[in-house]
C-alpha cells in the first residue's frame, strides 16, 4: 500500500512500550515513505526530538505500551497523549495544508478485563481522549484515531485455561490466527496517511474479532 | 500493487461511491466487477476503468434477486476469477417520516439495503470458504444511529451493521473478514443542491468542518480490503469527518 505522503514528510513516534510493535510502526512507516522521528521520553517534551526548520510533521504516533499488559505507575497514557499532542501543535500543519494525523495504539482491554482492570482503566481512558482530541483539532485538519490491539500471548493465555480466580477465558482472534506486531502496525499507516483526513475520533479494533462480542466494541 | 492477482466485485458501482471504490479497487491491481441495476451504466463504467489502464467488465444486476445475484457471480467467476473481494455498496434510500413512509417503501428499502447484503454475501461467502479466504466490505452509512425522516434507511442500515457482525464471527474460521464503512456527508451534486443555509447548517455540525469525498471512502474500502488488513473483521468504520462521535449544531 502505498501512502499518499511521499518525500519524506516526518512522523513522530512516541514509544513508551510494545517495542515489536514500535518496530513494526517504524519499519511499515518508512517503507512508505515516511522519514521517522523516534522518541522515547516525556511525552511533554516529545516535539524537542524535532529539529525546526526541518520539513513538517504530518503524523504523530502515540505507542503508550499498553498491550505489554503494564500498568503505567508514573504517567497515564491518557495524559500522555494529550500532552503529546500539545507539545507537537506547534509543528503541525494547518488544514489548508492538509492537517496531520494522530494516532494511538490503544488496547482491546479497554472493553474490560476482570485481571486487567488497571490496564483497563488507562486503556479506556486513552480512548476517551482519543475522541475528545479528535473533536478539539478536527477544524484544524488534525484527525485523531486509535488502533485497538490484542497481545500476541491471547491465544496462549486462553489456552492456558480462565483466568485467575474467574471462570473467563481470555479473548482471543477468532480466525485462529495471532495478530502480530505487522498487523496493527499496517492499521496504524492506514490512519496515518493523507487520504484519511475525513476519518477521525475512530476505533478500530485490530484483534482478529476477539472484540466482537463485547457491546461496546460498535 | 496491492490487489494484484484479486478479482473483486462493487455492486452499486455505475457512479457515486461504488464506482469511486471500483476504480480504487483496479487503480491498485484488482479486477474489479462493475455490478450495477443499470447495466448499460456499468458497463459506461467498466469501460472508463479498462481506459484508464485497469482490469474492469461491467455486470448487471438486481441485488434483490437471488437468481440475479447468482448468474451475475458465476459471470465474474468465469471472466475475471473467482471472488476474493465483494463491496456490498448497492442502496437506496427513502426519506419519510414514519407518519409518511408506506409499506412499499419500507419493503423496497430493506429489500435493496439489507436482503442484497444478505444475497451477495452468502454468494460470496460460497466462493470464498473452500479457498479460505477472502474480503467482504458493506457500505452502511453513519444514519444507522439514526436521524429525523430516515426510518427505512437507518434500519435496513442498522441491520447492515448487524449482518457484518454476524458475518465477521462466523467467517473468521475460513480467514474471511467482513468490515462495514459507515460514510458521513459526501460531496455528491444532490448535496451540493441543498440550499446554502442548509449545507453551511450541515457543515458547523461537522467536527473537521469539511465534506467528504467519494475518494475517502474508497481509500478505506481498499484499506479493508488489502492483505495487511487480515486482523480487522467485524469493525465499522465510520468517514463522516467525526460526527459519528456526537456534534449538534447549535440552533
Amino acid at each position: 500500500m502505498s501512502a499518499s505522503h511521499t518525500g519524506g514528510a516526518r512522523a513522530l513516534v512516541l514509544s513508551h512500550g510494545d517495542n515489536a510493535v514500535t518496530e513494526a510502526v517504524v519499519t511499515t512507516l518508512e517503507d512508505e515513505g515516511w522519514r521517522i522521528v523516534l522518541t522515547r521520553g516525556e511525552a511533554a517534551s516529545a516535539a524537542a526530538a524535532l529539529t525546526e526548520g526541518d520539513r513538517p510533521v504530518h503524523a504523530v504516533v502515540y505507542i503508550p505500551g499498553l498491550l505489554d499488559g503494564v500498568v503505567h505507575a508514573n504517567h497515564d497514557p491518557a495524559t500522555a497523549l494529550l500532552e503529546l499532542v500539545d507539545s507537537a501543535l506547534p509543528h503541525l500543519p494547518p488544514a489548508a495544508h492538509g492537517g496531520a494525523r494522530v494516532v494511538a495504539v490503544g488496547s482491546r482491554d479497554w472493553l474490560g478485563w476482570p485481571t486487567r482492570v488497571r490496564v483497563a482503566a488507562q486503556a479506556a481512558a486513552l480512548i476517551a481522549t482519543v475522541r475528545s482530541l479528535a473533536l478539539a483539532h478536527g477544524q484544524r485538519g488534525i484527525t485523531v484515531n486509535a488502533v485497538v490491539g490484542i497481545s500476541p500471548d491471547a491465544g496462549a493465555r486462553r489456552d492456558a485455561g480462565p483466568a485467575l480466580g474467574t471462570h473467563l477465558y481470555e479473548p482471543a482472534p477468532l480466525s485462529g490466527a495471532d495478530v502480530t506486531a505487522e498487523d496493527i502496525a499496517a492499521s496504524v499507516a492506514f490512519f496515518a496517511d493523507s487520504r484519511s483526513g475525513y476519518i477521525t475520533g475512530q476505533v478500530l479494533h485490530c484483534c482478529g474479532g476477539a472484540s466482537l462480542l463485547s457491546s461496546l466494541s460498535v | 500493487m496491492v490487489l494484484q492477482g484479486k478479482t473483486a466485485v462493487v455492486t452499486g458501482a455505475a457512479s457515486g461511491i461504488g464506482l469511486a471504490i471500483a476504480r480504487e479497487l483496479a487503480a491498485h491491481g484488482g479486477a474489479v466487477a462493475v455490478a450495477d441495476i443499470a447495466g448499460d451504466a456499468a458497463d459506461a463504467a467498466a469501460a472508463s476503468i479498462v481506459d484508464d489502464g485497469g482490469r474492469a467488465l461491467g455486470v448487471p444486476v438486481d441485488v434483490t434477486s437471488r437468481s440475479a445475484v447468482e448468474k451475475m457471480f458465476g459471470k465474474v467467476e468465469a471472466e475475471l476469477g473467482p471472488v476474493d473481494i465483494v463491496v456490498n455498496n448497492a442502496g437506496i434510500s427513502i426519506d419519510r417520516g414514519v407518519r409518511r413512509i408506506s409499506d412499499a417503501e419500507w419493503h423496497k428499502t430493506i429489500a435493496v439495503n439489507q436482503t442484497g447484503v444478505f444475497l451477495c454475501s452468502q454468494a460470496a461467502a460460497a466462493s470464498m470458504i473452500p479457498r479460505r479466504t477472502g474480503r467482504i466490505i458493506n457500505i452502511a452509512s453513519r444514519a444507522w444511529l439514526g436521524w429525523f425522516g430516515q426510518l427505512s434507511y437507518a434500519s435496513s442500515k442498522g441491520g447492515v451493521v448487524s449482518a457484518t457482525r454476524a458475518l465477521a464471527i462466523e467467517l473468521a474460521k475460513y480467514g474471511i473478514t467482513v468490515n462495514c464503512l459507515a460514510p458521513g456527508l459526501v460531496d455528491t451534486p444532490l448535496l451540493r443542491s441543498e440550499p446554502a443555509e442548509v449545507l453551511e447548517r450541515l457543515l458547523r455540525a461537522q467536527p473537521t468542518g469539511t465534506l467528504g469525498s467519494a475518494s475517502d471512502v474508497a481509500h478505506a474500502a481498499r484499506f479493508l480490503a488489502s492483505p495487511s488488513a487480515r486482523a480487522v473483521t467485524g469493525q465499522v468504520l465510520y468517514v463522516c469527518g467525526g460526527k459519528s462521535l456526537y456534534a449538534q449544531p447549535a440552533g
